[in-house]
């Protein structure tokens, strides 16, 4: 599939979760762009962030909308639920769909199964669990070829 | 396709779905795992293999799991630094030809390819595919709402 890539200036995400994956989505929108605004719970996560980076750090509980609020969602064009509890993801994604009407809402959920059901309430989800072991399985058919 | 001796260290969610495809195409596999609840993971159609309950950032434990035999070891703990050294000790000290480890922190991917390891980062698969998903959600222009 052609991957298409498209100017990310004047967007603004929000991303809740700087873990390995929030803070590797902060730095490739904000180096796409993109305005960053980021959301954890504990402010040491965001020590993980390139020190080259202008995106915005706002610490508080991410399901709470008054949180969501001052880290500017009402203005953003985008949420990424990309925390470590899938549970999490989902209801923030909820919030941010029924509270605050984002335009793009996304939820990574790394349990198969909770991704299906969380499908089912209108959460767009994202889970790369069997992309991950396609990835293993493919070195692992060299390894068996070699 | 050769049936293959892989050592799985870590039965969480990835390592127990890969001991249960890879039990189930043949290959012969032996879990590690210091929790033995964690092998309740394990499929009882699929997986044929062992369980050695242990820590395995003891070479005791890499023993009885026989490393030296192995043809392909994959480390899956949660945690990518214990992940890189049991891959180093099987590939440097028990010789085992075929070493891949789990890689969070795609930062340190790098050094571990350069150590000789190779690598799955969660990080990058996923963060490509929300990458992906934003791209193409903007260029539409359409709510997901």
């Amino acid at each position: 599939m052609q991957r298409v890539r498209v100017s990310m200036s004047a967007r603004c995400a929000v991303i809740v979760g700087c873990g390995p994956l929030g803070s590797h989505l902060a730095t490739c929108l904000d180096e796409a762009g993109c305005c960053v605004h980021l959301v954890d719970r504990n402010h040491a996560s965001f020590r993980r962030l390139p020190d080259h980076l202008g995106t915005s750090c706002f610490e508080g509980d991410p399901i709470d909308p008054v949180v969501l609020r001052s880290a500017g969602l009402d203005e953003a064009d985008m949420l990424i639920a990309a925390s470590r509890v899938d549970d999490v993801n989902a209801a923030v994604a909820l919030v941010g769909r029924r509270v605050f009407g984002a335009r793009h809402v996304f939820a990574r959920v790394d349990d198969p199964s909770r991704a299906e059901a969380y499908r089912l309430l209108g959460i767009q989800t994202l889970c790369a669990t069997p992309m991950v072991v396609a990835a293993f399985l493919a070195k692992i058919d060299v390894a068996a070829e070699s | 396709m050769r049936s293959l001796y892989a050592v799985i260290i870590g039965c969480g969610r990835l390592g127990s779905h890969l001991a249960n495809l890879l039990s189930q195409s043949g290959h012969r596999v032996v879990v590690i795992d210091k929790d033995e609840a964690a092998f309740k993971k394990l499929s009882v159609e699929a997986f044929s293999g062992f369980r050695v309950e242990g820590d395995a950032s003891e070479p005791a434990v890499l023993h009885r799991a026989k490393l030296e035999q192995a043809d392909l070891v994959i480390t899956a703990t949660h945690a990518d630094n214990v992940n890189l050294m049991v891959a180093l000790v099987a590939s440097r000290v028990f010789g085992v030809r075929h070493v891949m480890a789990r890689v969070y922190d795609p930062t340190r991917e790098q050094m571990y390819i350069d150590l000789g390891v190779e690598t799955v980062c969660p990080t990058l698969i996923a963060g490509q595919a929300f990458l992906d998903l934003v791209h193409r959600a903007v260029a539409s222009g359409a709510s997901n709402a």
